[in-house]
This record gives C-alpha cells, structure tokens and sequence, in this order.
C-alpha cells in the first residue's frame, strides 16, 4: 500500500463517525466517573483522602490516572484533543472537494451549512476552553467595608492561574467602601450593592460599583460578588500584662438555613488556649430571657461567645452588646464594631468572549441543521 | 390569597388524574367515547395550572422559576402546553398522554412536597437569562418525554404486534420516527438551555463552567442525546434500539434534573 493510500486511510479514520461515536462515549464514561469519585474542586483533601481510605482499590486506579482531578487529567484532555481532530476532519471531509457541496439543492444544502455551522462552533468552543484553561486567573479575596486591599496575586486568599499565562496582576489598589445589603420582609435577601475604589498609581482610576449577578469590569478583570456577610471588629486586651493581645475584624461565615441567615466562625488564638466561637446578630430583641433575631441590618447589634477546649466541650461565656467586654480567664474580648464583608472573585478570562461566540454559533446552527426536516415534517404532516 | 392557591392547585391535580385515568380506561377497553372525557379533563386542568402559575406570580412578584414548586409547576406547563398544541395539530398519538400525564401530575406532587413558598426574588435570580434557561430548559424535557412516550409504544408494540390496542395507532416507523422529531427540538432547546446557563454562570460565579455536579449531569444528558441523534444517523440505530436510547435518556435527564442532590452538594439549584 502506498504511503498516501495510508495517510488517506488515516485521515478518515480519524474524521469519522465512528470514531465520534467511539469518543462521545468515552467523555460521557469519565462524566460519569467525575460524579463517583470526588473532585478536588468540590471536596476538601481531607473528604478525598477519607474517601480513598473507604475504597482503596478505586482509589488506587483514580491516583494512578489522576480521577480526583479529572477535568485536568492528561486522559480527559486527551479524548477531547482527539474529539476536536474527529470534529476538525469530519468538517474537511464534509467541506472538500468544495463542489460536491455547491451541487446540492435546497434542503440538502441547508443541512449541510448546519453541519459544517455547528462543528466549526465546536471547534471554537474546544479552541476557547483551551485558552480558558491555559490562560485564566481565578482570584479571591474578602473585604471588609473601609478596608483597602493591594490587589496582587500574592495577596489572594486563592488563586488559580492557566501553566500558560505568563501576565501578573498587580498594581493596582481596592479600597472597599460602604456594602448595602437588602432584605424583604426582615429575610429574603433581594440585592447587594458593593461600593469600592481601584486605586491605580496612587490617583483613584474609578469608582466602581459591583452587584451579585452585574459584576465590574476593570481592565479585563471582572470583579463578581459571591458572599457577603459581617465582621465584628474584635479587641482583646490582657488583664495581667496591660497589653493588647489582639484588634481585628473577622469576617464570619454566613449560613443560610430556610432563609434564616446566621454568621458565626471560630478562632483559634495561641494565647487562649482554647478555641473562642463567636456569632453575632445585626439587630436583636429579648423576649423572655432570650435573645431573638429581628432584621439583617445594623440597628442593635449583639454578640455571643463561647469557648471550646481541646476534647470540643463547649462553655457559654454570654452575650455582649457593642461596646461591651466579656472575661475569659485573665483577657478581657470587647465588641468594638461591626461592618459587612463581602468576597469577591477577580477574574481574568481571555477564552470567555470566543466561548461565548462559539454557543451562540452552535445555537445557530443546529437549528440552521434542522430547519429543513422540522418544515418537512410539518409539510409532510399536513398534506 | 395562598389558600385559594392551594385549592386551585389541588383541582388541577385532581383534573390530571381523572384526564389520566379517563384515557387509560379508553386505552385498556377500547372505548372512544372516553376520549373526549380525556380531552375535557385535560383542558380544565391546563387552565387551572395557567391560574395557579398567574396566581403564583402575582402573590410572589416574579415569575414562578426559582424554587422548586416553581420550577415544577413551570416546567410541568410547559410540558403540557407542547402536548396540547401539537394535539391540536393531529401531530400526536393520544396514548402518548398515558406516559406524558402521569410525568406531569407525579412532578407537580414532587413540587408540593417542598412547599408554595411565596417570597422575593433572591439577587442570584435577578437575571434575564433565569427565564430562558428555565423555559428551555422545560421546553426541552417536554419534548424528550414525549418523544420517550413515542419510544415506550414502539417497544411495546414491537412487542406485542397483533395486540388489538396498538393496532389502532400508527405504524411502527411512523412511532419510531415521531419519537426522534421529538427528540430533535428536544435536544436543539437543551443546547439553548446549556448555552444560555453558560452564559448566565459567567455573569453570577464569574466562570461559565464550573464542572459542579448538576452542569456534569447536564451535558451527560447532552452528549447522550447527542450519541443518540449521531447512532441514528450514522449507525441506522432505529426502532428498538433508538426506543431503548430513549428511555435510558430520559432516565438521564431526570437524575439531570432531580437527583444531583443525592450525588453530593451543588452550589446549582435545580427543579
């Protein structure tokens, strides 16, 4: 056989809808395995080496072929690499020889344009998930209201960046203003508007507002509200030594059960000892001894402490108003003030604008593919 | 104004039950003149799921797609319109209702086990892309069941051939080949429902793919009608084997759109 015959061979080997076949299914089988075995994204490492612990013998196959992170696996990359040859191929195969395209008539012709319309999508989706992944920067941070923020790559509390990109993200200042937050009904979280300043070689460059679902874009990098929450600013002083122990805001996790919002963390604090537990309420009310959640917003804030010691057994140390101190052993803990968080991902991604491009395209034409059978059908019917 | 709601709502549920059980017994004992029995009750429970839905927007202030109730009974509409209109045109066989109506009236049970909450709109929810991806994404599994309903009277009748109640419906191919038009617009609103989520993601979570569980679950559906539609083409999967595709995809769809939850957290609601 002669050299062209096997390349030839291969070409459409490679181009064909058998292979596409073969290909799809692989991808919906790592799909699947990408739900049965946990993924580094959703699950802590802990929850993975637990669950590796339960079941060794998979656990054994998913390390070895990189399943936790299957998305990034050099096998998952590698039939999608394979499906994007498939796709590219098939489209030559269906465009070339040019003629053979030019000599179909009406409805025939049509389908092809959708064919060729919605793989070429594909290929720019494939080409645009490949930048993404290449190329993106996932950044994220918590700010809390008044504070400001050197917005560099160091600073953030995670940060993922693309092997390929070599661009830094620094320079720049935020400086957080004023978060307002609203509520329905005293629960029903309806809108957040984050006020900040980007501070860009010392002179304020703008002044941005960012609302969950309406992100700003600075200079490519869009700032998207994911949380908001509060933080209680925390001062504690040593009763013994005169000395200011600690002076910070913390911002506490928000829970959110059945619409009622709740925000507590703990603190682990070397010179306590113990594990401190706090959880605060913007406004509240007493109702027979007991304190009683009334709104979202600072009116009258309070909040409760309780330590925890190493076997986890819990002492309720009380509540205190703002302003207000609490003892625990020899250190006084004041409540100082409270302010709202919120947390931010900055995000660059170049792969999103083709992305995006890419499924209006596949939307166009796989309708372009099935417009003619969808008029025949109709016609055929009626007649 | 939610008790009228709620009496609203349990009418039309009951009106789906007697549609169902009116055309089962048409179908079991071949009687004709229960099919008009069927269409009435099917009719007043349609306008009764429009009221509940109108009387549901106007007591919340948005449009009934963000909890589960809401999706349900969005969802269920939509589904019951396409079966409706396409009724309407003669595009349909009645048996097909047996599959379509029970899906209907077990989803709208499914919703109201997780209570009619009436509250606002949350800020994740105030988007324009939140209507079209939930009506696509209801466009789509209304016309995947249906062309599943196809599918399990093509099995059924390749089954039993000379049984005297297929008999009275069209011929196999013709079920055969209803089941995959079907299946098409299935799948061409299910690329509008992914493509516009995609594009709603970026805005929300700043990524448009995440990988969480419920977009996997998505394009598993996805690429699953999409082998489906190639076998089809290329392979000349038709009758039985297409048929069985087809239920294994609307079982597919239905952990897509129901059973992420039992598989691990989501930051993604879905119905």
């Amino acid at each position: 056989m002669k050299a062209k015959e096997i390349i030839k061979k291969i070409f459409y080997a490679l181009g064909s809808y058998q292979l596409a076949l073969i290909l799809i299914g692989f991808v919906l089988c790592l799909l699947f395995i990408s739900i049965a075995i946990p993924q580094k994204g959703f699950f802590t490492l802990s929850e993975i080496s637990l669950w590796e612990k339960e079941n060794p013998g998979i656990g054994f196959i998913a390390n070895l072929l990189d399943f936790y992170n299957i998305f990034q696996s050099y096998l998952f990359l590698s039939i999608v690499a394979l499906l994007a040859v498939n796709i590219l191929l098939c489209t030559i195969i269906k465009i070339i020889p040019l003629q053979n395209i030019l000599k179909l008539k009406g409805s025939q012709r049509i389908r092809v344009y959708g064919f060729i319309t919605v793989h070429i999508s594909l290929l720019v989706l494939l080409t645009a998930t490949f930048i993404s992944s290449g190329y993106k920067m996932t950044g994220s941070l918590v700010l809390t209201e008044n504070q400001s923020f050197i917005d560099e790559e160091k600073n953030y509390q995670y940060l993922a960046k693309g092997a390929l990109r070599k661009k830094e993200h620094s320079g720049i200042m935020i400086r957080q203003k004023k978060i307002d937050s609203y509520y329905q009904e005293g629960k029903y979280h309806v809108r957040t508007d984050s006020y900040f300043e980007i501070i860009d070689k010392n002179n304020v460059a703008t002044r941005a507002i960012s609302k969950i679902n309406d992100p700003y874009v600075f200079d490519d990098y869009a700032f998207t509200i994911i949380e908001v929450g509060y933080s209680p600013e925390i001062m504690i002083y040593d009763t013994v030594n005169q000395r200011q122990m600690a002076n910070a805001f913390v911002a506490l996790k928000t829970s959110n059960i059945s619409n009622y919002r709740s925000y507590s963390d703990y603190l682990d604090l070397d010179f306590l000892k113990k594990r401190l537990n706090i959880s605060v309420m913007p406004a509240h009310k007493e109702e027979n001894g007991k304190i009683i959640k009334t709104g979202e917003n600072i009116v009258n804030p309070i909040m409760f402490v309780e330590i925890e010691d190493n076997k986890g057994s819990r002492k309720k140390l009380g509540y205190i108003k703002l302003g207000e101190k609490i003892k625990i052993g020899s250190y006084d803990l004041y409540f100082m003030n409270l302010r709202r968080w919120n947390s931010f991902t900055i995000i660059d991604d170049p792969g999103y604008v083709l992305a995006a491009w890419a499924l209006y395209i596949f939307v166009i034409g796989l309708m372009i593919r099935y417009f003619p059978d969808i008029k025949s059908w109709y016609k055929v019917e009626n007649s | 104004m939610k008790y009228t709601e709620v009496i609203l709502f349990w009418f039309m549920v009951f009106s789906y039950v007697a549609s169902f059980i009116f055309q089962l017994f048409g179908f079991i004992k071949k009687k004709e003149n229960l099919k008009k029995y069927t269409s009435y009750s099917l009719y007043i429970a349609f306008l009764l799921h429009t009221a509940v839905g109108i009387f549901h927007w106007i007591l919340s202030g948005h449009s009934p797609v963000t909890d589960t109730f809401e999706l349900n009974l969005t969802g269920t509409w939509f589904t019951i319109l396409i079966y409706l209109i396409f009724d309407k045109m003669g595009k349909i066989e009645k048996p097909v209702g047996l599959v379509v109506i029970p899906v209907t009236f077990l989803l709208l049970g499914y919703g109201y086990l997780h209570g009619i909450n009436i509250k606002p709109i949350g800020p994740a929810y105030d988007s324009p892309w939140l209507a079209v991806h939930v009506i696509f994404a209801w466009i789509a599994f209304g016309c995947y069941a249906i062309g599943t309903g196809y599918a399990v009277f093509v099995v059924l009748k390749q089954k039993n051939p000379e049984n005297e109640r297929y008999k009275k419906m069209s011929n196999i191919e013709i079920l055969d080949e209803s089941s995959y038009r079907y299946i098409v617009i299935g799948f061409i609103n299910h690329a509008i429902m992914i493509a516009s989520g995609s594009l709603w993601a970026k805005k929300l979570w700043g990524n448009y793919w995440l990988w969480d569980p419920l977009e996997t679950w998505s394009l598993i559906s996805f690429l699953f009608y999409a082998f489906y539609l190639h076998a089809r083409s290329f392979l000349n999967w038709k009758l039985r084997r297409a048929s069985y595709l087809a239920l294994l995809g609307i079982f597919i769809m239905i952990i897509s759109y129901w059973g992420v939850g039992l598989f691990g957290p989501t930051p993604h609601p879905g119905p």
